[in-house]
């Protein structure tokens, strides 16, 4: 696994390194926009990578962790004049805090009944974002997010109001958040997380308290999640009730199973990957999402345990021909 | 051999199992500190449920556990561990798909930070085969070694009475001598070893107690070397000539 995990790190590294560069040597809002989504998908798909590939929990409530920073975020900026810097956070401390409560309740019974109910969750926040309308309002969504300032040392305040700059804050941001996280997985933490999943009942015989270390996974992932969603909306300037749709949870869960579950470089370098495809099959307006698709369905066939379960069966292949 | 050792574990009228039907039944013992006291029995005797019931792995219906003058009533087993109870379970319980290192620092999550590094240094020195094996796959160590990592694990809280389940289950002859002599020098150190086996003559070689059961209840006991000379003992577990006289 470590030696797996050495060529992991060194594809998600590059990838990283490549998305981190490109927006700043492209010319042009474009890259910048692309690299705002990916920096952004990255710490969603680490979040759910904590919790599903880690802790083992399949959660379908990622995507209602990130509407709701989004929502709170965006209401504490343009209804209580918030800054957006304290805002963001705010939103996610609202999602770990439901994320707390939720999990908590749910993980008494079993971690089914945890998948089930975050179901529910995701389903519930777009039911109460379209129709609280007196909060909400409803399919009418917040629009027109002022654009954040930055104070900047020298310069004074700062809007940030191009994409190239937002890519600088939100990239800052998913650097923080990915270096938590993966100091988190790497820790004796991390390691009670995965012997949890691995053996239940082991575990709690040596003392492990298989609750509080799941809650934990579960708060720390919404937190990230809730705050990415914090920001990102005031990328598109909008929130609406679209921001629980199920195209988020679907593109996380593309990207941690093929980026392998448990792998934090693998799915890293998967998030990087699968937010550019899209646009990188462009060259094709009509075919976009078919060839989207094939790819997909090339990279299940292709690593069934991800790109990490991949590189781990390829080095334990050389380590057992070495052997004989 | 027949001094008195004071009583580290005292089992009175226990009465255990899963559904309605207990499977230990009225089981009344004492067992004595610094020494290895082992359950031998036929299939089904519930001996293993004895064992899981002292660490609170099975529901306990009747009877008091009592450990070191106070009793356990219905503490879980994370309690008992942090009061100086271990257990190992029967089977692989380890986690193969972690290293050896990964596996050992598994074991340390009752104690404080820095006691823990002294804890897995500690074993290392009892269990030296572990510290050539480090970065190794515990699925990948033989399974005489992966029995030696189980008992590491739990030796690293420093309990002061080991539960073995049957710790000689699946072993090859050579392994097989290699976890003996482990549990005996676990036991010169102090420890308290209550296990089970199905390995009769060699555990009774290297025990200070036997108890023998069946049918949940105790029917016989006394020092290790002479229930194995017991004739009844012989019969039914030592294939002796003895058959014919039991029944």
């Amino acid at each position: 696994m470590t030696a797996a995990g050495r060529a992991a790190r060194a594809l998600g590294v590059s990838a990283a390194v490549l998305a981190l560069l490109g927006p700043l040597l492209l010319p042009g809002e474009y890259p910048a926009t692309l690299g705002i989504s990916i920096a952004t998908f990255a710490v969603l798909a680490t979040g759910l990578n904590l919790v599903y590939g880690y802790t083992g929990l399949l959660s379908f409530a990622q995507v209602a962790f990130f509407g709701i920073g989004a929502y709170t975020s965006a209401l504490l900026v343009v209804q209580r004049g918030w800054s957006l810097w304290v805002a963001f956070v705010a939103g996610g401390i609202v999602a770990a805090l439901l994320g707390l409560v939720v999990a908590h309740a749910s993980l008494r019974l079993s971690r089914h009944a945890f998948s089930i109910v975050s179901l529910s969750l995701a389903l519930l926040c777009l039911i109460v974002a379209r129709d609280w309308v007196s909060l909400t309002r409803g399919p009418m969504g917040l629009p027109g997010l002022p654009a954040p300032r930055l104070l900047v040392p020298g310069l004074g305040a700062v809007a940030v109001d191009r994409p190239g700059v937002f890519y600088g804050v939100v990239l800052a941001f998913a650097v923080v958040a990915l270096a938590a996280t993966h100091r988190l997985v790497h820790s004796r933490v991390g390691r009670a997380l995965v012997a949890i999943k691995l053996n239940e009942a082991l575990a709690q015989s040596h003392g492990v308290d298989p609750l509080r270390y799941r809650l934990l996974a579960i708060g720390v992932s919404a937190l990230l999640t809730g705050m990415a969603g914090g920001l990102f909306v005031f990328h598109l300037t909008i929130v609406d009730p679209s921001i629980f749709d199920f195209y988020y949870t679907e593109t996380m869960l593309i990207m941690v199973i093929t980026g392998g579950p448990g792998s934090f470089w693998g799915v890293v370098g998967a998030a990087v990957v699968i937010s550019a495809l899209p646009d990188l099959l462009r060259f094709s307006t009509d075919l976009r999402m078919v060839l989207y698709g094939i790819v997909l369905i090339a990279a299940v066939l292709a690593f069934p345990g991800g790109v990490g379960g991949w590189i781990a069966r390829r080095r334990l292949l050389r380590w057992r021909r070495a052997l004989s | 051999m027949t001094e008195p050792r004071p009583t580290i574990l005292d089992l009175r009228e226990v009465t255990a199992g899963y559904g309605d039907e207990p499977v230990v039944v009225g089981f009344s013992h004492r067992v004595p500190a610094a020494a290895i006291t082992t359950l031998v029995g036929p299939n089904g005797a519930g001996k293993s449920t004895l064992l899981r019931a002292i660490y609170g792995l099975v529901v306990q219906v009747g009877g008091r556990i009592v450990f070191e003058d106070e009793e356990l009533g219905d503490l879980p087993p994370a309690a008992r561990l942090r009061r100086g109870i271990g257990f190992v379970p029967q089977g692989r319980c380890n986690f193969p798909l972690m290293t050896v290192c990964e596996n050992l620092q598994l074991g340390t999550y009752t104690l404080a930070r820095a006691e823990a590094t002294r804890a897995v240094e500690r074993v290392l020195a009892l269990f030296p085969v572990l510290r050539a094996r480090w970065r190794v796959l515990a699925g990948n160590l033989s399974g005489g070694e992966q029995q030696l990592l189980e008992m590491a694990m739990v030796l690293e809280t420093a309990p002061r009475l080991l539960l073995l389940d049957e710790p000689s289950l699946g072993l090859s002859p050579a392994n097989l001598d290699q976890v003996f002599d482990t549990i005996a020098d676990i036991r010169r150190r102090g420890v308290t070893v209550v296990m089970v086996e199905q390995n009769v003559e060699a555990a009774l070689a290297i025990s200070d107690t036997a108890v023998v059961m069946d049918l949940g209840r105790k029917v016989l006991e006394g020092p290790a070397h002479a229930v194995m000379e017991d004739p009844r003992v012989r019969a039914v577990y030592l294939g002796g000539t003895a058959a014919g006289e039991s029944r």
